[in-house]
């Protein structure tokens, strides 16, 4: 049984010059309690994503998928009303600036307050207790206090709690994280994930952490899904990208992380992909990576699909499926 | 809480002490009174001051001198034509931001669709109308034409109504006429016209203004934490965006308020009104600088006033204020 199941997700973006493409034709699968990690560089369309499965996009912006499955019900086949509410029941997400994604003019306990009465209810004293132990759950070691502050009293680390506990107090069987803590300093995130992590587990949560780090995801995610400029473009075993990625712009990723101490090569520089991400009415013929990529062949100029590639997982680029080791290091997926 | 209103309540005093000395300085400028000027002939400094707090005495202790032209007490004469212009003021007040508040988050929530920009230009339109040819065109219409609202002054002369509190509407109701009713209907039927005339460009300002904060506000990530934690949408709306677009509404509406009592003139020429503006005017006619100097005074301190009591009300509404340490 899984957890979501998108099929063929298409986010159009409807702007004065045109229609253009944010997200095209993504299909992806969580099971239940998984921890699935998203990578891409930013403009990749991994937030639109977390935005469209949660039914957030701007009013800008269209979507269309063959089903979204979201623990046992298609979001597709639901009215606008009942989505927002089925959705609001099963899953929450985390945003990037936790300063900014509370409320200035109300207090912790009011806006966590608002959720508990809408999911799950009770009297004044039931629900602040409620309050408390959502807090205390998130690593708040003052709840008391903390409930009576207000967002611009906090620092943005403990603003970061503050949303997890709001998000988990819908009780959610999947959990959006959009770069938790890319506003937070590395202490911080390092905590912030750990909780995160910990929650999933303790919970059986689903949990789509959704970075352009890649150092972030290899410790903690199950699965890895690699974005490009709106497509999919490598989805596999955590293990499996970390010891023996496909897709070049996974390769380029995972170059390009700082290497400390001994791993580091003295003098060596750090690898950097030539170019940008396109621009989205710029797209390019064939592979979107195509002119970026160092592997760039003549066929390159054609579509590319995701190919399952036995023991490993899927990859949309031809070169590495030719290439591909015939017999993948690690089988365990 | 207390801190603030005492800083408020310092600074309030401190414009106004601001403004006797403005006020005083106008005294010795132009021939106002003796009663209040003291001897003019003195030029030294040290004596200045001595007259500054003479001055000062005798304002605080409620006399303002006496009009040139017919000799009545110039504060008793405020007193007298004020509560005229507070209620045309909050009656135009009260018109401009219940229609233009809703008006406005409803244009923000139609943002570049036909409904927002028909707001938009209509509230240009209002915006830069010259109120004395916006005044006589709805009188045309309304009164001459239509007879549906009466051309000038607060009530019908066929109730007799004591001034108590100066304030028509609180007047009739408190009379013990047998008309009482119909009498307070019959100034509300007064004062509907002038209100709307003198409430047409706040309401304009409103509006915008109120549909610029709204769409900053709706399109903030706390709006789209609140979508996302499955609120209604008029919870969105009403609760959470408007909280935080009402900050600088409040400010212009004291901006406004301002605006509006010191702007009643014209409109009180036009229907009549026997307010602060007209009587003011009178005495700029006659040069009964008296009059002029009181009434000055009175207005200047009454804006003071009530900008000290919108300050407070910021801070009670924007916690990022009130609990800074």
């Amino acid at each position: 049984m899984h957890l979501l199941r998108l099929e063929n997700l298409s986010v159009t973006y409807h702007s004065n010059n045109g229609d253009f493409p944010i997200i095209e034709r993504l299909s992806l699968k969580m099971d239940m309690g998984e921890i699935l990690g998203i990578v891409g560089e930013s403009g990749s369309g991994k937030s639109i994503l977390a935005l469209a499965i949660m039914g957030l996009l701007s009013p800008k912006m269209s979507m269309r998928a063959d089903y979204i499955n979201l623990d046992g019900q298609d979001l597709m086949k639901m009215s606008h009303a009942q989505r927002a509410a089925y959705v609001a029941s099963k899953a929450a997400i985390i945003f990037q600036e936790p300063q900014a994604s509370l409320n200035p003019c109300y207090s912790v306990s009011s806006q966590l307050d608002e959720t508990i009465i809408l999911h799950q209810g009770g009297n004044n004293k039931l629900r602040k207790s409620r309050a408390i132990n959502l807090l205390e759950s998130v690593g708040v070691t003052q709840p008391e206090t903390v409930l009576k502050m207000y967002p611009h009293q906090l620092s943005g680390g403990m603003n970061q709690r503050v949303a997890i506990a709001i998000a988990l107090s819908c009780k959610p069987r999947l959990l959006i994280a959009d770069e938790p803590t890319t506003a937070l300093d590395v202490t911080i995130q390092s905590q912030i994930i750990d909780l995160l992590v910990d929650l999933s587990k303790a919970e059986d949560v689903g949990l789509m952490l959704i970075t352009h780090d890649f150092a972030l995801l290899s410790e903690n995610t199950d699965r890895v899904g690699v974005i490009y400029s709106g497509q999919l473009m490598e989805h596999a075993a955590t293990e499996n990208i970390l010891s023996c990625p496909h897709h070049p712009y996974t390769k380029a990723l995972l170059d390009s992380i700082p290497q400390l101490g001994d791993r580091h090569i003295k003098g060596s520089r750090m690898f950097a992909l030539e170019g940008n991400i396109p621009a989205i009415d710029q797209l390019p013929v064939g592979c979107r990576l195509g002119p970026r990529c160092p592997q760039a062949e003549k066929l390159c100029v054609k579509n590319q699909k995701l190919k399952t590639i036995e023991n490993y997982g899927k990859v949309r680029c031809h070169v590495a499926i030719a290439h591909s080791p015939t017999q993948p290091k690690d089988k365990t997926s | 809480m207390t801190k603030i209103i005492l800083r408020q309540l310092i600074i309030m005093l401190l414009s106004l002490i601001t403004l006797t000395i403005f006020t005083f300085s106008l005294t010795r400028f132009f021939p106002v009174d003796s009663s209040i000027t003291g001897n003019a002939n003195v030029d030294n400094a040290a004596h200045l001051f001595f007259h500054y707090f003479d001055y000062l005495k005798l304002i605080v202790s409620g006399d303002w001198g006496y009009s040139r032209i017919n000799g009545s007490d110039v504060l008793k004469d405020f007193l007298l034509y004020f509560p005229a212009t507070i209620e045309l003021s909050f009656a135009a007040l009260i018109i401009s931001i219940s229609i233009g508040l809703p008006l406005g988050v409803f244009a923000a929530r139609h943002k570049n669709m036909w409904q927002d920009k028909l707001i938009v230009s209509t509230t240009l339109v209002g915006y830069s109308m010259p109120i004395f040819w916006w005044g006589m065109l709805l009188v045309l219409l309304f009164s001459l034409t239509l007879s549906l609202t009466p051309v000038a002054s607060r009530i019908g002369f066929e109730y007799d109504i004591l001034p108590v509190t100066g304030f028509m509407l609180i007047d009739t109701l408190i009379s013990n006429k047998p008309y009482a009713v119909e009498a307070f209907f019959d100034a509300l039927h007064h004062l509907i016209l002038p209100a709307i005339v003198l409430g047409t460009i706040p309401l304009a300002i409103f509006t915008r203004v109120t549909r610029a904060s709204m769409i900053e506000a709706l399109s903030s990530d706390y709006i789209r934490t609140a979508k996302a934690k499955g609120l209604a949408t008029s919870r969105i709306i009403w609760v959470h965006a408007l909280r935080n677009a009402m900050i600088p509404i409040i400010t212009i509406i004291g901006l406004q308020i301002s605006v509006l009592i010191t702007g009643t003139l014209i409109t009180e020429i036009i229907f009549s009104w026997p307010g602060v503006g007209k009587w003011l005017l009178e005495a700029v006619y006659r040069r009964d600088l008296v009059t002029i100097h009181g009434g000055l005074l009175a207005i200047a301190s009454t804006v003071i006033f009530i900008n000290m009591l919108i300050e407070i009300t910021t801070y009670l509404i924007n916690p990022r204020l009130r609990l800074q340490k």
